[in-house]
């Protein structure tokens, strides 16, 4: 026993996403972010605007965190059915998954940060449901998950970043991508870190557990939450047996969700594809050199760089994917099929095309 | 893989005696979600299994049809709501240590599927865990904890993710990877085998308890580790064992039982019922042993030594760096408390002066 880590198990990360982890029913609100490079912006810069398509959401200064005692304001009672492993289930029981995602969800339209709310009074509501779905149900009284609460700093936190814009945030924004283009020669690749560069960045949180902990309880959570602090991107981990796999999977994850939203402005009088996009082309695409290798699918972790830039041209023919196709050497319809091919991809795809008032792939 | 076969009359033990007797009738009323007494065990039999080796650690040498194994896993899934996330995990997880394969879909790879245990047995585990609150760690036989699976069983504490942080402190000392530490009250060993690890060619953990079951289990994850030249277990209460080794040691790790006997009442059934009364019950205030352990601190560290006790929480902590602060002030220095993530004052660190 050398090597000391004896044989475990493993679960397999998306399927472990899609079970119960809500940021996948909720993946940090909705629509793009364009980083926000130096996280505050300086305000002596000379405002400058750039002739870019139109993003969906420009960042704001980020958002304060919240306040640590926040969670302690949480009434703590002693012992929680819901944090204990009870096997009964709780009155309200017999819900289905739709509906515990729903009520997770209703907590977070329910719990923003005290922020926002009073700076931008003109704020749409974030997109997160549509809105007679907020009101039907109750809130459950006590959380039963406390940390699943915490996630309510999810949606606001990306819901802040769009929501500081309409005042001067038009200016701001920017400004801030000048800042952004000035120091890295247009676009910072996130994806392109190592996990220690990615982590550095990030802010990690893990439970918050209710009532007396340590020997009262016996509960196995593991769950990691990471907030990636200059996209204000969350992504967290809830499903793995130990806090190492969690942190995994949490990053793997919030590389997903850097590449869905992180939208890097592209030149297309000379554009030549990315590697990282080329790989996840099919191989009778005609820009794809024979160098390239086999076709990667979204169940690589390769996949998301490529997606990353995928979308970032698709962005730049303002959603139009019959102009994509032509510059990828591929016919409308086989590029439509590798956007369809993952469900992450075509999400994001369509929210794009939406945004340019087109009709959504199917 | 070293496996240990436990002693049949470890498991033949008779169910939590002083579990029940701490239970009298009128305190039935103290919660309302702890019945006062465990439900009759749902399969019959005793609490802990007729196989005595943790169940990941078997053999995987039952046969199974793969058709079987997905009918089991929805008959065990139909025993529990949609609304308890957390069982219809511990299935996945059951599932995953009893299969043989790392396979994240046990039932979908290899047919027949080859299971650690008879498809009745695991039946049987299952329904004590969600029937009978077995803590689901027992019914695995180990618990994930830091990098580490840790096997436990009945009569062990199962290892508390709040005591991980416990390693990261004591790795941070100086002088910390060639030193001699003590682990009091090491239960499964899980603190000894963390902290072995991080050790250097000088480093040694001598770690005890009043518990053989607990040596046992401790001496297993030892070995699993292979730290055994690192980790000297010894048998006896707190600082008994230590006569050889005082003012030697380096540091003192504890986390001895805390919780003051009356709220016992009230814990959750995994454990009140199932885990060891010995490692949880601190006597009057929770207080006896942590007390008993910071009188004889001073005679077992050496100048500078370091010390860390959990704790039941703020008010503890806080009496305990206020009375180590102020009655041994000419022996301790940097006496606090420390918080765990979630922000309750867990642990109280200082050094010998």
């Amino acid at each position: 026993m050398a090597s000391g880590q004896p044989a475990t198990i493993a679960i397999h990360p998306i399927q472990a996403f899609n079970q119960q982890d809500p940021a996948s029913l909720c993946p940090a609100g909705r629509g793009f972010l364009i980083p926000d490079v130096n996280r505050r912006p300086n305000p002596s810069r000379t405002l400058r605007q750039r002739s870019r398509p139109r993003p969906l959401i420009r960042p704001g200064p980020r958002p304060a965190s919240p306040p640590k005692t926040a969670s302690k304001q949480r009434p703590r009672t002693s012992f929680p059915s819901g944090t204990s492993g009870d096997a009964p289930a709780p009155p309200t029981a017999a819900r289905g998954p739709e509906e515990m995602a729903r009520a997770l969800l209703l907590r977070i339209a329910r719990h923003p940060l005290p922020l926002p709310a009073s700076t931008a009074p003109a704020l749409p509501p974030p997109r997160l449901l549509p809105q007679p779905l907020l009101r039907r149900h109750h809130a459950p009284s006590q959380p039963q998950l406390r940390f699943l609460s915490s996630l309510s700093s999810s949606p606001s936190s990306v819901s802040t970043t769009s929501s500081d814009a309409p005042g001067d945030g038009g200016h701001k924004g920017a400004e801030e991508e000048e800042e952004e283009g000035a120091r890295s020669g247009g676009c910072v690749d996130y994806l392109g870190m190592s996990d220690e560069e990615l982590m550095e960045q990030c802010e990690m949180g893990t439970f918050k557990a209710s009532g007396p902990g340590g020997q009262h309880r016996n509960k196995r959570e593991s769950a990691v939450r990471l907030k990636h602090l200059p996209t204000g991107i969350i992504a967290q981990a809830v499903e793995d047996r130990s806090q190492h796999k969690n942190r995994a999977s949490a990053l793997s994850r919030l590389r997903t969700l850097i590449a869905l939203k992180v939208r890097r402005p592209i030149n297309l009088e000379n554009y030549t594809p990315p590697v990282e996009l080329l790989q996840i082309l099919p191989l009778k695409s005609t820009v794809r050199g024979k160098d390239v290798g086999p076709q990667i699918g979204p169940n690589n972790s390769k996949f998301s760089p490529g997606m990353q830039a995928l979308l970032d041209l698709l962005f730049a023919v303002e959603g139009s994917v019959s102009d994509a196709a032509k510059i990828l050497g591929l016919s409308t319809g086989a590029l439509s099929r590798l956007i369809l091919s993952d469900d992450s991809l075509r999400a994001a795809a369509n929210e794009l095309r939406a945004s340019k008032g087109l009709k959504p792939l199917r | 893989m070293a496996t240990l076969v436990f002693s049949p009359a470890a498991f033949l033990r008779p169910k939590p005696l002083r579990c029940r007797l701490l239970l009298p009738k009128p305190l039935a009323s103290a919660s309302s979600l702890t019945p006062p007494t465990p439900r009759a065990d749902p399969v019959g039999g005793s609490d802990s299994d007729p196989d005595p080796t943790p169940l990941f650690l078997r053999p995987a040498s039952h046969r199974l049809p793969a058709a079987a194994l997905a009918a089991f896993r929805r008959r065990a899934a139909a025993l529990v709501p949609p609304s308890a996330p957390h069982l219809h995990r511990h299935l996945r997880w059951l599932l995953a240590d009893a299969t043989a394969a790392n396979d994240p879909d046990p039932a979908s790879r290899s047919d027949p599927a080859l299971l650690r245990a008879p498809l009745d047995d695991l039946e049987a585990m299952w329904l004590r865990h969600v029937r009978g609150r077995r803590p689901f760690q027992y019914v695995v036989g180990n618990e994930h904890w830091r990098d580490l699976v840790v096997a436990v069983r009945e009569g062990v504490l199962i290892p508390r993710p709040e005591t991980e942080a416990v390693v990261d402190m004591v790795k941070r000392v100086e002088g910390f990877a060639d030193g001699w530490w003590a682990d009091l009250g090491t239960g499964s060993g899980a603190i000894a085998v963390a902290v072995a690890r991080e050790l250097g060619a000088g480093g040694r953990v001598f770690a005890t308890d009043v518990s053989e079951v607990a040596l046992e289990v401790a001496r297993l994850n030892v070995q699993r580790y292979g730290v055994q030249d690192k980790v000297e277990i010894r048998h006896g209460s707190w600082f008994e064992p230590l006569e050889d080794v005082k003012g030697k040691l380096m540091g003192v790790i504890s986390n001895p039982p805390y919780i003051p006997t009356v709220d016992l009442p009230g814990l959750q059934p995994e454990v009140g019922w199932h885990e060891p009364m010995l490692a949880l019950d601190g006597g009057k205030d929770g207080l006896e042993h942590l007390l008993h352990l910071c009188e004889g601190l001073s005679s077992v560290l050496k100048p500078g030594g370091f010390f860390i006790f959990e704790t039941n929480g703020d008010k503890q902590s806080e009496f305990l760096v206020d009375l180590i602060s102020t009655k041994w002030s000419s022996s301790f220095r940097n006496v606090e408390a420390v918080l765990d993530f979630a922000d309750i004052k867990r642990f109280v660190t200082g050094y010998r002066r």
